[in-house]
């Protein structure tokens, strides 16, 4: 007998719709799994022989074919393991085969019967939901993650036993709980009110957050630099419905959410270490790639620590996700691409030794060791942020004395405001308005433009510096809440500008 | 030493002045050992070796180089009055010969000196080079190429003393300016035949040769352990050579070693006029001066700054630029620590001063490249 349910397989971080036909005939006792299936998939057969003897079903000594269709679509992990034994159940006349009709299932089965968690149920339910199934049955672990998507009937096991009595008509399944409303995103546990001093970063920071700004913290080991860029998420305004169900479903298609919270109401914080590969980074592994680094770091925050001990080719491989929000990954069975909008935060020494600048410390470093590391750094990174910042080391006084400083809250409420009046004006953040809507939007006062024209051709400031300094100085403005641009805008723009770790040509030869 | 060691071409009819290039020219001889020898009375054939180069290719690879020996013989001998410790017995020079110390003054300093210190040796240079003196110092980055670019700009003549053979360029950034120097008539002087590579233990026995081939040694910088401060001991050891040094803060790395020889007796120098003042009028200048040659307003860095610290900027400006008027990288948090302004105003005060071309900033931090004139404009 022939029985007949759907299921899906993942692909980067959708899911793909895919049929379980399940056919008992005549012949010698095997079983044949065919359509593209990994090792995992393969496997199924000797999981549900153990689970069908464990939860008290007969195994069918007859020759079982499974096929998985669409034959030509890539399909791993163990999560095929339910639909094909509830599939084998029906072909086998244990359960009747009406009761599969419109029903979806996902989930990897125990030896004992017990059905676990799979990666990727939100896209599962995303596809269910446009296919129009009757029921989508997963297991009670995925429960509450495939019940965010309305409009379509979730239900969750917990055994395989429970879903074959289901089936007969003799018990029930789990319903989810009510889908409230979406919790408020958690309070920060890391608030800038910690940070002691550091004014000019708390500033910088809060440009960053307003503005969309990537930005590169410059300073000695120890300055706080890490401590600072964790306290960027909690700048930025709540993740929007839209956005929560993304990062959730790259969370999800990395395996990394948690049971007992389903939605991602947290804009997320990475900080990959600086050996992680180049497909851990952006994303990758075979034969159907998971999401990376930069994809984890979806509507939040990616922090490079140690910028010049990335290496260079991790740091080209960030052009594409800076540049377009997300990344195109590549491998033999599939092209995936993967959301990747971050607000990128670097942070590097000033020099080999960490101390130059430092004002007490003194620097051990040579001119031509300041060379050799400048050079380490990706310049076709460095052109993509905005603010450059310096972190110093706190003095000790500052650090016994109480904490202070102006507490997260305080700053969100101006960055919200001035994202407010980016988006009325150009529906964009000012990190990325365009060079030609530039003008219109920041309207320099005169004394802006002469300040502009003499860092041009005082400072050097480039054609990219330019715009630069422009997109900075209007989100200065928009903090302030001015509709122009002003000098002063200007002046502080360019003291955060793009500069180089060590003066060019010979030092002194001035 | 026997004679065993002699080469092939020498015969007891070689000339004198033969025998000297080829023993000058020898590879792996040093040249301050070989000058004791002979100062000890040791006849130069017999200091020759199997590897004495014939003096015939010797010539004519000096001569492909455009430069010549100098012997103490030579009537432009320069060391005749001032004869190093240990001695020298020859001078490898490309252009004129070096016009001694009845005519120069070294300028000496360190590599990493700060910009201002830089923009000090730079502009002490042209005035000296105005005041008719020629200048001697080395040839690195930092001070000695300030003190020539300066000599230069100033229409003077700079001797540059080497720590390896004429046909190294080193350091390569100089490269530009080496051939600035003999295109302008000036000289490049070394005890070192072609071939020798600029190796650390030849700069410490080149010091000695600044200090002798110049009246007063000037120390522009010095950090506490600086080669600098070789030469001006072996200056001081002369007897007749004078010892200056520009001063600096206490806490000053770049200052630590011109204060010490402050401190031990060197003339203190405010600017030019310490100079001029201690050497008394050049014996032998070269180029009286035009009019054009003197800088046009007091150089920076050498004229004491007259009453109040001018800067644009307002007082923002003039706070940060007095935090950085000691010439080293400051980092941004550390000047908003020294000066107390809030982020907008520190950055919009290092932009204007930035403008003004009187600070240098890198990502590491700000640097004073040069202090304003007496009407606050830069210098």
């Amino acid at each position: 007998m022939l029985a007949r349910l759907a299921t899906t397989a993942l692909v980067g971080l959708a899911a793909h719709p895919v049929g379980v036909e399940v056919d008992i005939g005549r012949g010698l006792p095997a079983v044949t799994v065919v359509g593209l299936g990994d090792t995992a998939v393969l496997q199924a057969r000797d999981r549900i022989r153990a689970a069908f003897g464990n939860a008290g079903f007969d195994w069918p000594d007859r020759r079982v074919t499974v096929s998985l269709p669409p034959s030509d679509l890539p399909k791993h992990g163990p999560g095929f393991d339910l639909p094909i034994a509830i599939g084998l159940l029906a072909a086998g006349g244990t359960v009747p085969v009406a009761a599969l009709d419109g029903l979806w299932a996902v989930g990897e089965l125990g030896l004992g019967g017990d059905l676990r968690g799979v990666r990727g149920v939100l896209a599962t339910a995303l596809a269910a939901r446009r296919a129009g199934a009757r029921l989508l049955l997963v297991p009670c672990d995925n429960l509450a993650e495939a019940a965010l998507v309305p409009g379509v009937p979730v239900a969750g096991a917990h055994t395989l036993g429970q879903v074959g009595g289901w089936l007969r008509g003799g018990g029930t399944l789990d319903a989810p709980g009510r889908p409230g409303p979406v919790p408020p995103a958690p309070v920060a546990a890391e608030d800038l009110a910690d940070v002691r001093g550091q004014p000019l970063a708390r500033r910088a920071l809060e440009v960053a957050a307003a503005g969309g700004h990537n930005l590169l913290l410059v300073g000695p080991p120890g300055a706080g630099k890490t401590m600072l860029a964790r306290r960027l998420p909690g700048l930025l305004p709540e993740l929007e419905r839209d956005q929560a169900l993304e990062v959730t479903q790259v969370l999800s298609a990395a395996g990394l959410l948690r049971p007992d919270a389903p939605l991602a109401t947290a804009r997320p914080f990475r900080a990959p270490h600086h050996a992680t590969s180049v497909p851990g980074l952006i994303g990758g592994g075979s034969p159907v790639p998971r999401p990376g680094e930069v994809s984890l770091a979806h509507h939040g925050v990616l922090f490079m620590d140690e910028l010049a001990e990335f290496p260079r080719a991790a740091c080209e491989a960030l052009r594409q996700p800076l540049e377009h929000g997300e990344v195109t990954v590549v491998r033999a069975a599939a092209s995936v691409r993967f959301p990747a909008r971050f607000a990128l935060v670097a942070a590097t020494n000033p020099c080999p030794c960490g101390w130059l600048g430092d004002g007490v410390r003194a620097c051990r470093c040579g001119p031509d060791d300041l060379r050799r590391y400048a050079r380490r750094l990706s310049g076709p990174l460095l052109d993509r942020i905005d603010l450059y910042v310096q972190v110093g080391r706190v003095a000790a006084e500052e650090l016994a004395g109480p904490a202070g400083g102006e507490p997260s809250a305080t700053v969100r409420a101006r960055v919200l405001a001035a994202r407010y009046r980016q988006r009325e004006r150009h529906g964009v953040e000012n990190a990325h308005l365009p060079v030609a809507a530039l003008g219109a939007a920041c309207r320099p006062t005169p004394a802006a433009r002469r300040t502009l024209a003499a860092a041009v051709d005082r400072l050097g400031l480039t054609a990219r510096g330019f715009h630069r300094a422009l997109r900075v100085a209007r989100t200065l403005a928009d903090l302030a809440g001015e509709e122009r641009v002003a000098d002063h805008h200007v002046h502080e723009a360019l003291g955060l500008r793009h500069l180089p770790l060590a003066p060019s040509g010979a030092p002194g030869a001035a | 030493m026997s004679g065993r060691g002699r080469p092939g071409w020498w015969s007891p009819g070689t000339p004198a002045r033969a025998v000297m290039l080829a023993l000058a020219a020898t590879p792996g001889v040093l040249p301050a050992v070989t000058a004791e020898r002979l100062a000890g009375g040791a006849h130069p054939a017999d200091l020759l070796g199997p590897h004495s180069p014939d003096p015939g290719e010797a010539a004519a690879r000096l001569g492909s180089l455009g430069a010549y020996l100098l012997l103490p013989c030579d009537p432009g001998w320069p060391l005749a009055a001032t004869p190093p410790d240990p001695p020298c017995a020859w001078l490898f020079v490309a252009g004129p010969p070096p016009p001694g110390p009845s005519a120069s003054v070294a300028v000496v300093g360190g590599r990493r000196a700060s910009p201002l210190r830089c923009a000090a040796a730079r502009s002490l240079g042209a005035g000296l080079a105005a005041a008719g003196w020629s200048v001697v110092s080395g040839g690195a980055v930092g001070v000695d190429a300030a003190a020539h670019q300066g000599v230069l700009d100033g229409g003077g003549r700079t001797v540059v003393v080497l720590g390896c053979g004429l046909d190294f360029a080193y350091p390569r950034a100089n490269a530009g300016l080496f051939a600035r120097v003999r295109e302008e008539g000036g000289t490049l002087v070394t005890e070192h035949p072609p071939g020798v590579p600029p190796r650390p233990a030849n700069f410490l026995p080149r010091n000695r040769l600044i200090a002798a081939l110049a009246a007063a040694v000037v120390v522009v910088e010095a950090a506490e352990d600086s080669g600098s401060l070789s030469t001006a001991r072996a200056a001081g050891a002369r007897g007749s050579g004078r010892v200056l040094a520009v001063p600096g803060a206490p806490w000053d790395p770049g200052a630590a070693g011109c204060n010490a020889l402050v401190r031990d007796g060197a003339t203190l120098v405010r600017g030019l006029a310490d100079i001029l003042e201690e050497l008394g009028p050049s014996t032998a200048a070269p180029d009286p001066p035009g009019p054009a040659a003197a800088p046009a307003s007091p150089p920076a860095g050498t004229s004491p700054p007259a009453g109040r610290l001018r800067a644009p900027g307002g007082r923002a400006g003039r706070m940060v630029l007095a935090a950085l008027v000691d010439g080293g990288v400051l980092g941004v948090p550390q000047l908003a620590a020294t000066t107390g302004l809030a982020p907008p105003a520190l950055a919009a005060a290092l932009v204007e001063l930035e403008l003004a071309g009187l600070v240098r900033r890198t990502a590491a931090g700000a640097q004073a490249v040069a202090l304003p004139d007496r009407t606050g404009r830069g210098a």
